[in-house]
């Protein structure tokens, strides 16, 4: 069982030795790498400590439960800011025992963290590619043209609720976008909607795989 | 009647009830769509009789 | 409320009461369905005229009931609020619910709006499987046929197991029809959807823990205790016993845990399976052609390349031609010449000197500035001819769906000045008449809104009277048309801004549904045109007549002499000459008359380009005319009504000054 301080120094030394080909502050990690090493976690090398095999597989999970909680936070429970890190920190210890996998569908297999950071696959993301289920991103962030349907909205406000259901926006109901500028079109049955940015950056799309979105930065 | 704006079909009924969302509820001539707030002059007697003769007409 | 007072209001015992309000005593028909499917006029056409409308007990939500018209009274009716499906997300929905759950009903109308039945059968499996009397309406019945979606009735009939009927609510077709089925109806035979996989095996265990209790059916209560922590659990659990409770809410978090979405997901994928199966057999839809001619100028016009050069075609033609030539020019000369000066008006003077001894009475009447001569002639010499084309090019605009598409392309210019999409109506409008597009800025959604649109409907709008004398005034002057056009729009984009950081509150949020382009008809357009023109004649006139008594009163009293010599050196300050100040004091009692007073200085060659660039700058923005005025203390009221008149007073002094030092400091000649 490995603690939540060894963690830490995995998800560190993950981050720079398998990501950025990089090493840490070796005072940030000393404190973890006897217990890490006597694990078989960390191996000391050329004056450097390395992940072993189970030790980039352990590191690589707990960055990919950092980045799903950084997703969870900004995308589902709308939270920003100065919080952010500091929640996700605390939850990315909390997504174990296949509640990450969960997250993780919940949120569609997102590939990136809120910052643009890779998300290391997970079993249930293998698992999803081979059914063909894409990526769930904003209405915003689709392709004029590009077809889908609705997977959830992130508002708690009831009003934009009942706008949104308004015009059949429920989880679940196809949809189509057309436009994107000046303002945001889309077809949904047999009625168009023109919609704002502010009402279209709640709706999360399950895009038909032909059409993928767009690049997630921008916009 | 048909929405101008919107589109959407309603009865003067529910434009009523769409009045009292109004901060000047009472007095003008307007009927206001409950689907989009929008509001049309309400048809005047005359074009209400016509409709009616036309329609008798065709029954 | 909010969600969570709401909540509690219920759980503090008031579901629990007996839900018969009305005491009528009668057997209950229910209309549900999602909202915007004609819910209520199916609700009128079925009802009479005693209806009631009252809150649910400790909700915001509206309940109406009324006996029924049809089936010989025998039926109170009940309009349920717009529910999307059985699990309750909003306030509405979980009356709707409630009502269901405990309202015993004769017969459950599901309305639904045909052209989207895919989307909405899927509750009537679920009140099918409920074990509800339901009768399938499909209303909207004549939009499918338009559309060449052709379902087949008789067979969704006999696949649903329920009475399936078309209708049309707003002309009443078919609902004799269901009238004879509401009389008929048997509870249904209640089919299972089979939800499959987790949810299915969750679903099952809870209904063995349940009871057969009230009128609905074990497997929908135990998809409603597994999809929510419903206030209603003992109603839906259907026992009194604490231990027996206690071991049902024990299956159902239980099953809840088991599933990786939430319940009302995968209900909602079985159900949509489950209609798509059964509609495979009922509907056939027309083959998705290339997207058609209407549909490809839908989208030119919302591009914003192509949108924008449409937008101005149509201000050429609609507002220019149509409105600015036609309108303003030949028939105002025909009625204003032919008709008022040849004919009315000597007539009207001719009578009121053998009529009314007094001079100063017969002024109020007759004469230059009498209320025949001048507030009638105007109204219908002048304001008919120009108001009437407007009308006339905004009914074939507005029938012709174009409108949305116009707020659509606009909406994020409009945000930046505090307003949204929508408020291409009242601006639109304002080009027609101020006055009136003052009134309907009241369907703008805060009060913000309604007054950054007011306030530059007065500052930097030109009424249709007041564009044609500046189109006429600068003819000759190209380059100062463009820059009193240039300024005028700067002066409205910079004052909005200013407005928008000025004033306090939310900005506005932006949605509409885009209705299909269609040719305008004929009827329809002279329909509300006529409409328009009667209820503007109702509104306006009498406010033209009150101006020309107040013209009147300036003149007997001779404070209008004294406002002049005011005006004068202000006038100088911007570099006109004496005369204009005439000209701007009577812009504000008829703001064409303004302009139309600078067109005699310019015919007398009174005037420079950039003197008329300068004087039209600023007599466009001068103060509204007295109409808009009232209407603005109508609406607004007299604070704010005055707060903004002395701005823009003030500001349309300050852009005339600046505008007339840049002129000629850059010694530019228009």
């Amino acid at each position: 069982m490995i603690n939540s301080l060894i963690e830490e120094a995995l998800e560190h030394l993950y981050a720079c030795e398998v990501e950025d080909a990089t090493y840490p502050e070796e005072e940030s990690i000393l404190a973890a790498m006897g217990e890490a090493s006597s694990a078989g976690l960390v191996e000391f090398r050329d004056g450097r400590y390395r992940l072993t095999r189970d030790g980039q597989a352990a590191g690589g999970d707990v960055v990919r439960r950092h980045r799903l909680a950084e997703r969870l936070l900004s995308d589902v429970l709308a939270v920003a800011g100065e919080h952010m890190p500091e929640d996700a920190c605390r939850f990315e210890h909390v997504l174990q025992h296949g509640l990450d996998d969960k997250i993780c569908i919940l949120l569609g297999h997102p590939s990136t963290c809120p910052h643009g950071k890779p998300i290391p696959r997970g079993k249930c993301c293998r698992k999803a590619r081979g059914d063909r289920i894409e990526e769930i991103s904003l209405l915003c962030d689709g392709k004029p043209g590009a077809k889908g349907v609705v997977a959830y909205l992130t508002t708690r406000d009831d009003r934009e609720v009942q706008k949104l259901m308004a015009m059949g926006i429920l989880p679940g109901s196809p949809i189509q976008l057309i436009r994107r500028f000046p303002s945001y079109v889309f077809q949904v049955g047999y009625s168009q909607f023109t919609v704002d940015r502010p009402l279209a950056a709640v709706i999360y799309v399950h895009w038909e795989s032909e059409n993928p979105p767009q690049d997630q930065k921008k916009g | 009647m048909r929405c101008n704006f919107c589109g959407k079909t309603f009865d003067e009924e529910s434009s009523r009830k769409a009045c009292q969302r109004c901060a000047v509820f009472g007095g003008c001539k307007m009927l206001k769509c409950p689907h989009c707030g929008y509001e049309v002059p309400a048809e005047p007697g005359l074009i209400k009789w016509l409709k009616r003769k036309l329609k008798e007409n065709n029954d | 409320m909010s969600v969570g007072t709401l909540l509690r209001k219920i759980i503090g015992g008031e579901c629990c009461e007996n839900q018969n309000h009305t005491g009528t005593g009668l057997p209950k028909v229910l209309i549900v369905g999602s909202p915007n499917v004609g819910k209520s006029v199916l609700f009128n056409r079925l009802t009479g005229r005693y209806v009631t409308v009252s809150n649910y007990p400790g909700t915001t939500v509206e309940v109406s009931r009324g006996r029924s018209k049809v089936l010989e009274g025998r039926f109170e009716v009940v309009d349920t609020p717009g529910m999307y499906s059985l699990s309750a997300i909003t306030d509405e929905e979980r009356v709707a619910c409630r009502l269901l759950l405990n309202e015993p009903a004769q017969a459950v109308l599901h309305v639904i709006d045909a052209k989207n039945i895919e989307r909405m059968l899927g509750v009537t499996l679920q009140l099918i499987e409920a074990g509800l009397p339901v009768i399938l309406v499909l209303n909207m019945a004549d939009e499918v046929r338009r559309l060449g979606i052709r379902i087949d009735t008789r067979r969704l009939g006999e696949l649903l197991h329920i009475p399936v009927v078309e209708t049309v609510a707003t002309t009443g077709e078919g609902i004799g029809e269901l009238a004879v089925e509401i009389g008929e109806v048997q509870p249904a035979a209640g089919q299972k959807v089979d939800y499959s996989g987790e949810l299915e095996q969750a679903i099952t265990e809870v209904a063995e823990q349940l009871d057969e209790a009230g009128g609905i059916s074990r497997r929908t209560r135990a998809l409603l205790l597994l999809q929510e922590d419903s206030s209603d659990i003992e109603k839906l659990i259907g026992t009194q016993d604490a231990i027996r409770t206690e071991a049902v809410r024990a299956v159902v978090s239980a099953g809840r845990g088991r599933l990786e979405h939430s319940p009302h997901y995968y209900a909602t994928l079985a159900t949509k399976r489950e209609a798509d199966r059964i509609l495979s057999r009922a509907l056939s839809l027309p083959a998705p052609g290339m997207p058609n001619f209407r549909e490809k100028l839908s989208r030119l016009c919302m591009h914003p390349l192509t949108g924008i050069p449409l937008l101005l075609l149509v201000l050429y033609f609609g507002l220019y031609k149509f409105v600015g030539e036609f309108g303003a020019g030949t028939v105002v000369g025909f009625l204003e010449d032919t008709v008022f000066g040849k004919g009315i008006n000597p007539w009207v003077n001719r009578a009121a000197e053998a009529v009314i001894p007094w001079q100063t009475l017969r002024e109020l009447f007759a004469g230059q500035y009498g209320i025949i001569t001048l507030g009638v002639r105007y109204a219908v010499a002048i304001i008919l001819p120009i108001v009437g084309t407007f009308f006339v090019a905004f009914s074939i605009l507005e029938d012709s769906g174009y409108l949305p598409r116009l707020a659509m392309l606009i909406d994020r210019v409009f945000k930046k000045i505090g307003l949204n999409g929508r408020a291409v109506i009242p601006i639109v409008l304002g080009f027609g008449c101020d006055t009136m597009a003052t009134m309907v800025t009241r369907t703008l959604e805060t009060r913000r809104e309604r007054v950054i649109a007011s306030f530059l409907l007065a500052l930097a709008i030109p009424c249709s009277a007041q564009l044609g004398v500046i189109l006429g005034l600068l003819a000759g002057h190209p380059y100062a048309l463009l820059v009193w056009a240039g300024a005028v729009a700067t002066i409205f984009l910079l004052a909005g801004l200013l407005a928008a950081r000025l004033l306090p509150g939310r900005g506005p949020s932006f949605y509409m549904e885009l209705p299909p382009l269609r040719l305008p008809k004929l009827t329809n357009v002279a329909v509300k045109t006529y409409t328009r023109i009667v209820w503007y004649f109702r509104e306006v006139l009498p406010l033209f007549i009150l101006a020309s008594v107040f013209i009147w009163v300036g003149r007997v009293t001779g404070i209008f002499d004294l406002l002049v010599r005011g005006l004068e050196p202000v006038v100088n300050l911007i570099g006109l000459p004496d005369g204009a100040a005439v000209a701007f004091l009577f812009g504000f009692f008829r703001r064409d008359y303004g302009a139309a007073g600078l067109y005699d200085l310019q015919k007398a060659g009174a005037l420079s380009g950039v003197q008329l660039a300068v004087a039209a700058i600023t007599l466009t923005l001068f103060l509204p005319c007295i109409a808009q005025f009232l209407m603005m203390k109508k609406e607004r009221g007299w604070k704010l009504t005055l707060l903004t008149s002395t701005g823009i007073l003030v500001l349309a002094f300050v852009v005339g000054f600046v505008a007339n030092a840049i002129l000629n400091g850059l010694g530019a000649q228009l």
